[in-house]
């Protein structure tokens, strides 16, 4: 039989959703797609990813000014014998989908609690660093759990381990490595140009940690950061050209694991926007000045690297 | 034996009384390889009609043969079906199963799951710890499986409570003689001895030994594949997957339906059900992780290990060290290891010449040893590939090659060719069928497997009247 050959194509996926108010103005406006419409879409894509296979996990972030908060994920993610346990059961006697719907409405009345105090830096945009590294963390926590309970079993004298692997170790007995992740953003703003570091440095840690970043752009315009994203961990950068039809770019898209996406064409990046933001002003720049020593990108002239201190005095020739 | 392989056996109404509830579509839909399921994905939300030269075109190139692979085993399974539309070929999707599927994707897997009364069922008590219940299905299996090694041991048996739904239970042994597991034999003592398919039985993962019973057990309830007995089949199958899919939610027996009930009973019996009793006195069933295998899609990892230990340590000398106590294991090891030392944890065995030839003539293939030593492999062995040493694995397969060194098959001897150039012809055109066996040229002799018989009686003739013989 072939099935063999398919053994693990079970993920890991942190699904982070823009609920900054200018995002959820910009979706509640979009011509066909209303709050409600997008919702509903949205948790048909959860049904689906959770039908797919039956050892895929999720997490679900909200993302919006004030950072990102998790609104739910799998039973199997909670860490065992936590608090979280009654919760669990008590999870489980819901459909995620119902249990996902009321993640996102707690999340959206704490954000709206905590507007008021939001640090207006980011324009009321979403704070995709943060969300971006939320989810990384979980995913890592997720795989150091898998990796300890893995290895519990064959450490003979680990009796204690036992408890902690009857939850978390039955995704590592297929593969050699841990279960495949992904983070698909669902965003509905805009780039800030002030948090470009911190996207880029999230974004290689996901590109070394081999976890695929998705990005379904439904803000105006495209974005630099997301398509970047994409590009460099393997990803698929999209901006549905109809947006009312999200759940079909979801499904038929978003859905694929990883190994399936070799066999199935998808929808690439026609053209993607490289350009950084300057380290000085957090503007984005075309052309700029490197520092030779660091690699910073500065938009104007300056004496010395504002990062590393190295002396440009003399040296620069425009 | 496979969840797959029982659908395609299924007629078209069957077909149709299954999918008028999810959990076959659910379970149907997680045993199919990844591209194949989000085919069904991309269809779920079409019309249900998609021309077949735009599906052909979500492959890649080189990925082509995956998909069309995938598409035929979707159509084998008369999930998909093609028809002409409008002047174009389209795949069609089974209807009944769009309609599960877009039903599951609205309102998500659980939702299902909790029955409409659900306002009136007792709160459920806590689950019996996970360890309890998975040596409650190890302990109903190894029974079955004992008894499959050796008719003298005791079946297993019904749990205490469940008399007035199941009767006396599963007759195990006339289920295991039905699917070909194990003879009677008439004597001067009845006994019952196991037969090639009992070796092959035992050596297969625990989802197709599942299958195996399961099917045999609906056939036995009036729903073999193929006949016309639909909606009983199909009650019975939907609720044994539903037992899968809703793992590790219990289940009082008292909202069951009848024939649920005793279907409940009877896999209580396997294994697949713990019964327990809650504090009101009310009787519950706990799915095992067994329930979860039968449902699982016979993906390893998660599934096929339910808890379950590795135990065997094969080393390159042949020897086979085996942490293990329990009988079954080491009455399927003695199937193909000479054992040396029984100590208290531990079976010491060799692969010999003699216990592998004995295993191979009895039916069970060489793979199969290795992919059972594989299996089961003690996770310290496990961590360090190859598993099995690739010189046992090597010299098993070159055993089972020994066996087979001579083969019989049936075939035609072509002499006396009026012309040689007869004779030559009739060597390319067997050879361009792909039926050349033997060819002699110095005595002008030719052998063709028989079924080729009639093509190459034809071709003769029609030769020899192009050559004048005739």
């Amino acid at each position: 039989m072939s099935t063999s050959e398919w053994e693990d194509d079970s993920s890991l996926l942190a699904l982070l959703l823009d609920v900054s108010p200018a995002a959820l103005a910009r979706l509640a406006s979009t011509p066909g797609l209303g709050l409600q419409s997008l919702l509903e879409q949205l948790l048909t894509f959860v049904n689906a990813f959770l039908l797919l296979n039956d050892a895929n996990r999720l997490a679900v972030f909200t993302a919006d000014a004030a950072g990102a908060r998790l609104a739910y994920c799998s039973p199997a993610c909670l860490p065992p014998g936590a608090a979280g346990a009654g919760d669990a059961a008590e999870a489980t006697a819901w459909p995620p989908s119902v249990a996902v719907l009321a993640g996102l409405q707690q999340a959206a009345t704490a954000a709206a609690g905590a507007g008021a105090g939001a640090p207006a830096a980011t324009g009321g945009s979403c704070q995709l660093s943060a969300a971006l590294s939320r989810a990384l963390c979980f995913i890592q926590s997720q795989r150091r759990r898998a990796a300890a309970a893995a290895a519990g079993p064959g450490g003979g004298a680990a009796g204690g381990g036992d408890g902690a692997t009857a939850g978390g170790a039955v995704d590592e007995m297929g593969g050699q490595g841990s279960q495949a992740a992904r983070v698909l953003c669902l965003s509905g703003g805009t780039d800030v140009p002030s948090q470009y570091i911190a996207v880029m440095n999230a974004i290689f840690s996901a590109q070394r940690s081999g976890i695929l970043i998705d990005a379904c752009q439904l803000g105006p315009g495209h974005s630099a950061f997301l398509q970047q994203a994409a590009f460099l961990t393997g990803g698929v950068y999209l901006k549905p050209a109809k947006p009312q039809a999200l759940a079909q770019y979801l499904n038929s898209v978003f859905a694929l694991d990883a190994r399936t996406r070799g066999m199935l064409r998808l929808p690439g990046a026609a053209h993607v926007d490289f350009r950084p933001s300057c380290f000085c002003h957090k503007r984005q720049i075309d052309l700029g000045f490197v520092c030779s020593a660091c690699l910073s990108i500065f938009c104007e002239q300056l004496p010395a690297c504002t990062t590393c201190g190295t002396d440009f005095q003399g040296k620069v020739k425009q | 034996m496979s969840l797959t392989t029982f659908f395609t056996e299924l007629s078209g109404p069957q077909m149709e009384a299954l999918f008028a509830q999810p959990y076959a579509a659910v379970a149907l839909f997680r045993s199919l390889p990844p591209p194949a399921r989000h085919v069904l994905l991309r269809f779920a939300w079409t019309s249900g009609e998609v021309s077949t030269a735009l599906v052909s075109s979500w492959a890649r190139p080189e990925a082509e043969g995956k998909l069309s692979g995938a598409l035929r085993q979707l159509t084998a399974l008369r999930l998909l079906s093609q028809a002409a539309h409008s002047g174009g070929a389209v795949y069609v999707l089974h209807p009944s199963f769009q309609a599960q599927l877009r039903h599951v994707l609205c309102s998500g897997l659980s939702a299902e799951l909790v029955a409409p009364a659900a306002a009136v069922l007792p709160s459920a008590p806590p689950a019996p710890p996970a360890d309890d219940l998975s040596e409650y299905a190890r302990q109903q299996w190894e029974a079955l499986l004992l008894h499959v090694v050796d008719g003298s041991s005791p079946p297993p048996a019904l749990p205490p409570g469940l008399q007035a739904e199941a009767g006396r239970g599963v007759d195990v042994p006339a289920l295991l003689a039905g699917a070909g597991l194990v003879v009677k034999c008439e004597g001067a003592f009845t006994h019952t001895a196991i037969t090639e398919s009992g070796f092959r039985f035992l050596l297969a993962d625990v989802y197709t030994q599942l299958w195996g019973v399961v099917r045999q057990y609906l056939a036995a309830l009036g729903g073999a594949p193929g006949s016309s007995a639909g909606p009983d089949l199909a009650v019975a199958l939907n609720f044994l997957l539903r037992l899968g899919l809703q793992a590790g939610r219990p289940m009082p027996l008292a909202q069951l339906g009848g024939a649920e009930r005793t279907i409940a009973a009877h896999m209580a019996q396997l294994g697949l059900l713990l019964p327990a009793s809650a504090p009101g006195g009310a009787l519950w069933l706990h799915p095992t992780h067994l329930a979860a295998v039968l449902a699982g899609g016979g993906r390893s990892g998660e599934a096929a290990a339910g808890g379950e230990e590795g135990y065997v340590i094969v080393e390159s000398n042949y020897r086979v060290y085996a942490y293990t106590t329990s009988p079954v294991q080491i009455s399927i090891l003695r199937l193909f290891v000479r054992v040396d030392a029984l100590l208290p944890n531990l079976v010491v065995g060799t692969i010999t010449r003699e216990s592998a030839t004995a295993a191979l003539g009895a039916g069970i293939a060489a793979d199969q040893v290795v992919s059972f030593l594989r299996q089961h492999a003690h996770p310290r062995a496990a961590a360090k590939p190859p598993i099995v040493p690739a010189v046992v694995a090597d010299q098993l397969r070159l055993w089972q090659q020994e066996l087979t060194r001579l083969g019989a098959q049936a075939a035609t001897l072509y002499s006396r060719f009026e012309s040689p150039e007869l004779y030559e012809r009739a060597v390319a055109h067997a050879r361009q069928l792909g039926a050349l066996l033997t060819s002699n040229p110095d005595r002008q002799l030719l052998v063709v497997p028989a079924g080729f018989h009639d093509a190459m009686r034809a071709y003769l003739r029609d030769r020899k009247q192009q050559l004048g013989l005739g």
